[in-house]
């Protein structure tokens, strides 16, 4: 299994704010690997940072062993990472077709079969595939979100939050799909709030706190660590 | 008659706002900016066309083709040297800079063609032999088919000013639906970082909504001038300002609201100054616009923001 990203050292600012302070890690071909922590503590900008909406001033970003970290956004996606953002973002005036075929947008050849595998999982969207998103439930459109970003058949695919604002029964089905993707090859970085259900699915995790990585081991080993326990999970 | 002599020439005047309100409209729709400089790419258009036709004996319409290359790569060249470098500025320092780059074109064309009105060559008429009382043949220049035994006169520049800009219309449309290039182009003004996650490179987007639309003010700027034939360097500016309203008045970023606002707004002109007062005719012009902004602050078919949490 080599390592298919790994980011060193890298410091994110947002004009005077310095959120993200040196953090490293990488992620193995074929893992799930989550970072979790509270409120501001830097997963977003982590993500956003990989994928090259945000830059880093020091350090850097491989990717299949090549450094990305100079790279436009769209450029790196070209090159095999896709990104579920947080809050969906969804294009709310397209149909539930063209936003997955915006997911396709930096593949060549056909996307046919790809699309059938979507509307597999996610058999809600081929019933709506004629809506305009922005009239999806707020289920319907991370599930949209989620199928646009493999509609790039991405080599590594980062989540941030994919459970938020769901039903119990929608977060359930969320990581019962992580689950599966992970079995057909999928490497994925997922960031979560619920430091529980994404631990349990984890090969491994990382914990931050205010733009620092304070602990990282396998999935099992934080859900077990007390500190972590105190922290994230409510005792 | 005369009423319905008046709507056609409203539709005519509102095809051309019509045209050059898709600059405004897709532009804002894109990089978010109010391209004021829009109205004066038009008068370049004019100018070349112009030039190609009158002093290098181009026909008319490889001169409209000449204009519409220039003025593509005039619209490229300003969005790359004045408004890319302001991507990350604050929108205000945006628009005087586009307020900047129209009085620069203005000047530019002032001291290249001088402020001397050019007389627009007629492209839309046709020859035809005429008997004349006499007994004489003569050829005579003819512009318009009547209609109605002459009660109704259409001139060709109005009905290929109409045809033109629907047929711009249905392309842009069908653009915009359908090719890959128009649904990015969609997907940027919807968001542009859920773009570019989608691998969509949005300066090129951004760069190809500006060749376009310049593109189209060519081709606003030679109909404009063959429905009023005198070119000066301000020729764009009132028409630009009114074709910004028109876009406005639809709802700004909307291209059938460009379409419709244009139309309006031409009508609406038209009409006023036939039926009320031809000094008025702005103000009413303006009024309307105001009343429509009252009511429907987006516009006619403009969208409202909405958000989903
Ligand atoms: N656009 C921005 N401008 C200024 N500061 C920002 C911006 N975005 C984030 N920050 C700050 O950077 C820090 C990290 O934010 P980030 O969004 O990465 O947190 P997060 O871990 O994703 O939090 P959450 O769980 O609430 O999504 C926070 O302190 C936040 O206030
Ligand atoms: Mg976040």
């Amino acid at each position: 299994m080599g390592q298919i990203l790994k980011v060193e050292d890298i410091n994110v600012y947002y004009g005077s704010i310095h959120a993200i302070k040196g953090i490293s890690f990488e992620v193995n071909e074929g893992e799930i690997v989550t970072l979790i922590g509270a409120n501001g503590a830097g997963k977003s900008t982590t993500l956003n940072t990989v994928a090259g909406l945000l830059h880093s001033k020091t350090g850097s970003v491989h990717f299949c062993d090549e450094p990305i970290d100079k790279l436009a956004c769209h450029q790196i996606v070209s090159r095999g990472i896709a990104m579920v953002p947080e809050g969906r973002r969804v294009f709310a005036h397209m149909t539930v077709q063209e936003n997955l075929d915006m997911g396709a947008y930096s593949r060549k050849g056909d996307i046919t079969k790809d699309l059938e595998r979507v509307y597999e999982q996610f058999p809600r969207l081929k019933e709506r595939r004629k809506q305009v998103a922005g009239t999806l439930s707020g289920g319907e459109q991370q599930m949209l979100a989620m199928g646009r970003a493999l509609m790039s058949s991405p080599k590594l695919l980062m989540m941030d939050e994919p459970s938020m604002g769901l039903a119990p029964i929608l977060v359930e089905q969320i990581f019962a799909i992580i689950k599966e993707l992970h079995k057909a090859g999928t490497t994925i970085l997922l960031v979560e709030q619920n430091a529980q259900a994404a631990l349990s699915v984890a090969d491994r995790g990382y914990v931050l706190e205010t733009g620092k990585i304070v602990t990282s081991g396998t999935g099992a080993q934080l859900l077990a660590s007390p500190a972590i326990k105190k922290a994230y999970l409510g005792g | 008659m005369s009423f319905l002599n008046f709507l056609i020439s409203g539709i005519s005047l509102g095809s051309i706002y019509a045209i050059i309100a898709l600059g405004y409209t897709m532009v804002y729709g894109i990089a978010k900016m109010l391209n004021f400089a829009h109205g004066d790419v038009i008068m370049v258009g004019a100018y070349i066309c112009f030039f190609a036709v009158s002093r290098y004996s181009l026909p008319p319409l490889v001169g409209i083709l000449v204009a519409m290359v220039i003025c593509t790569l005039l619209g490229i060249i300003i969005e790359k040297l004045a408004y890319k470098p302001l991507r990350a500025a604050p929108s205000l320092a945006v628009l005087i800079t586009a307020i900047g780059v129209s009085y620069f074109l203005q000047n530019a064309a002032q001291l290249l063609w001088s402020s001397n009105p050019k007389v627009f060559p007629m492209f839309f008429q046709r020859m035809v032999s005429k008997t004349t009382p006499d007994g004489t043949v003569q050829i005579v220049p003819v512009n318009g088919i009547d209609l109605f035994g002459g009660e109704l006169r259409v001139s060709y520049v109005t009905i290929v000013t109409i045809l033109v800009c629907l047929i711009i219309m249905l392309a842009l449309t069908a653009f915009t639906g359908n090719t890959k290039m128009g649904k990015a182009m969609r997907a940027c003004s919807e968001d542009k970082d859920a773009a570019r996650l989608m691998g969509i490179n949005v300066n090129t987007t951004i760069s190809v909504t500006f060749a376009i639309g310049s593109g189209l003010a060519a081709i606003a700027g030679v109909l404009l001038c063959s429905a009023y034939p005198t070119l000066v360097p301000t020729t764009g500016s009132m028409p630009g300002i009114k074709a910004f309203t028109a876009a406005v008045f639809g709802g700004i970023g909307s291209i059938p609201g460009a379409l419709l606002g244009g139309l309006m707004l031409g009508v609406i002109e038209i009409m006023a100054k036939a039926y009320v007062s031809t000094q008025l005719s702005d103000a009413i012009v303006f009024a309307v616009l105001i009343i429509v902004l009252l009511v429907k602050p987006t516009g006619l078919l403009g969208r409202p923001v909405r958000e989903k949490v």
